[in-house]
């Protein structure tokens, strides 16, 4: 009861500083721009595609995995934002005093920001990707062999940012939390890039590098897990034939044991962050 | 049971971080319906130990209770409202929007909150400002919204940190009034307060904290009891004058044609003026000082130096 008195809390903050809004009105921008994108590329195949050309299915697949990867950076982006100083930013100004002073454990304090935080993240997510998914079948009438598969392992990628991200918050000042979380961000694209790029030359080392970054932040192993799910089966099978095709996506689903790393890595930030915050002097 | 209990009690509280310690070993017990002040200067520990009692810093020893239950557990501070010393709320609030928050929080059900916030509202002053966002508040208005947040789910004990350092001399009344009224209706109020004048108006037992220690508690009455300050002017202050006073004072401080005398009984004046003239000295002005709770602060915390 507690937690959902502060999750409404967290959620009634978000509408009132007005960050849906700006959220809301960049995304429709970028709705529009992909859909009026999407919708002459696909007039432009079909009237004059020079013989050779990839087909349309092709190209839309190409672009609906694109337009998901900048989805899973927008989703990620708002992550971070949201929770970077959600608990650091009330110790700081010290309106956490008067909060944690009531009759409530400091838990339910992570776990009401957390859980209004994931419910945000959550409906953006789906408007969004779903407004790319609409898009796309309009324009080209290309649909991801497995949606919603994507949508989960890219809402688990959030998801494991946010409790990062609120696990920093827990310990950490604003500024240090954010500018650790953005270059733990920025770790696992390159370790996820090292790790594609050593598959394309068969180095066990860059792979072994890309490895450890997926383990230290499991965040790019989960944006790949989501974009075989956004392919068509010619796309994958061309990847598996020249590997060489695209190295910010996966022709090979998400390992399980990555999967489950991914799910225990998110429980254990967030718990911690609880751990953390309990133990905490105000 | 709990509401035998005191609404208070400490035992050798003890706050240390690294080498430094905070607060050295408290012992204090707040009875219900009781203003209990407590003093300090800067840096003594004061905030710490109330963070303490709130359950927001943990002790490094000690016991702490309030109303009976231990203040590691969140159901101690289900009676309890606090006004911290530095009262920030969201801005992007109103100040009814706070106070629902808050009632939510400390338990207020549905149906009370409204009633709550009104009457909450009302008792600082704020009424009809409730519907504002707090941005467009007074640091003072503020402040009065700190002290309707802590007196928001009726609470049995009022933890106040420094509750009236951004308010102009009115709103200190108000204040004053606020905690007189929560005396009346058996609130113990807790407060925590450099002013001196304040905190001998308001309270009926005090307690000094210097360097982590409590080093004097008791009665405002008490304390303020001992020794009443006698000032005389003399036409000549003589070895004989002096004599004749010394059996009614505990010390003497002879400055030209005055003496400062710290009385043994404050019932001993008009036997000074009668020892004072029997010893031949013309008596040209003869005037009592009753110690003040900053005497008492100044004496403790010099001794203590």
């Amino acid at each position: 009861m507690m937690v959902l008195t502060l999750a409404r809390y967290t959620l009634h903050e978000a509408a009132r500083k007005r960050l849906l809004f700006a959220v809301v009105v960049l995304t429709a921008v970028f709705l529009v721009v992909y859909g009026v994108g999407s919708h002459y590329l696909a007039d432009q195949v079909k009237v004059s595609a020079p013989r050779g050309a990839p087909s349309l299915t092709f190209i839309a697949a190409l672009m609906a995995v694109m337009a998901f990867y900048i989805v899973s950076f927008l989703v990620s982006l708002l992550a971070i934002f949201v929770s970077v100083g959600s608990v650091s930013s009330e110790v700081e100004s010290g309106t956490i005093l008067a909060l944690a002073a009531r009759p409530i454990r400091r838990w339910h304090i992570i776990a009401g920001k957390w859980l209004a935080q994931a419910a945000l993240i959550g409906v953006y997510l789906v408007t969004v990707g779903v407004g790319v998914l609409l898009l796309t079948k309009r324009s080209t009438g290309y649909e991801p062999p497995n949606a919603p598969a994507a949508l989960a392992l890219i809402f688990l990628e959030a998801l494991v940012l946010l409790s990062l991200s609120m696990l920093g918050s827990s310990v950490l000042s604003t500024l240090t939390n954010g500018a650790l979380a953005f270059m733990l961000y920025g770790v696992a694209w390159v370790g996820g890039l090292v790790e594609a790029i050593g598959g394309i030359f068969g180095n066990q080392a860059m792979i072994n590098a890309g490895i450890i970054a997926s383990l230290l932040i499991p965040s790019d192993a989960l944006w790949k897990g989501a974009s075989f799910h956004l392919q068509p089966v010619a796309m994958i099978l061309a990847q598996n034939v020249s590997p060489a095709a695209n190295p910010f996506t996966s022709a090979t689903p998400m390992a399980p044991p990555m999967l489950v790393y991914s799910v225990l890595y998110l429980v254990a930030c967030l718990l911690l962050g609880m751990w953390v915050f309990s133990k905490k002097d105000l | 049971m709990a509401d035998a209990s005191p609404a208070i009690a400490t035992h050798g509280l003890r706050k240390e971080y690294g080498e430094r310690v905070a607060v050295e070993s408290a012992s204090l017990t707040v009875e219900p319906g009781e203003v209990f002040g407590f003093l300090g200067a800067n840096g003594a520990g004061k905030t710490t130990l109330v963070k303490m009692l709130l359950g927001l810093v943990k002790p490094t020893s000690g016991t702490a209770a309030l109303f009976g239950r231990s203040v590691r557990t969140p159901d101690a501070r289900r009676s309890v409202g606090y006004q911290p010393e530095q009262f920030r709320f969201p801005e992007w609030m109103t100040g009814a929007e706070t106070l629902a928050f808050h009632a939510r929080l400390g338990g207020v059900g549905s149906s009370a909150i409204q009633p709550a916030i009104s009457r909450a509202l009302d008792r600082v002053g704020l009424g009809g400002r409730g519907g504002d966002r707090i941005r467009t508040y007074s640091k003072g208005m503020q402040q009065r919204l700190a002290l309707a947040q802590a007196l928001v789910a009726q609470p049995r004990l009022v933890i106040l940190d420094e509750p009236t350092s951004a308010l102009d001399p009115v709103g200190r009344r108000d204040v004053r009034e606020v905690i007189a009224s929560l005396r009346d209706e058996g609130v113990a109020v807790f407060l925590n307060s450099h002013l001196l004048s304040e905190v001998e108006l308001t309270c009926d037992r005090v307690a000094i904290l210097h360097q982590g220690r409590v080093v004097r508690e008791g009665r405002l009455g008490e304390l303020l009891a001992a020794p009443t300050e006698l000032h005389l002017t003399v036409d000549a202050v003589t070895q004989r004058l002096l004599d004749a006073i010394q059996p009614f004072a505990t010390a003497m401080r002879p400055n030209g044609r005055s003496i400062d005398i710290d009385l043994a009984s404050p019932d001993a004046v008009p036997a000074v003026a009668r020892a004072a003239q029997a010893a031949g000295a013309e008596l040209w002005e003869l005037r009592t000082r009753q110690t003040t709770l900053e005497d008492v602060f100044i004496g403790v915390v010099r001794a203590q130096e």
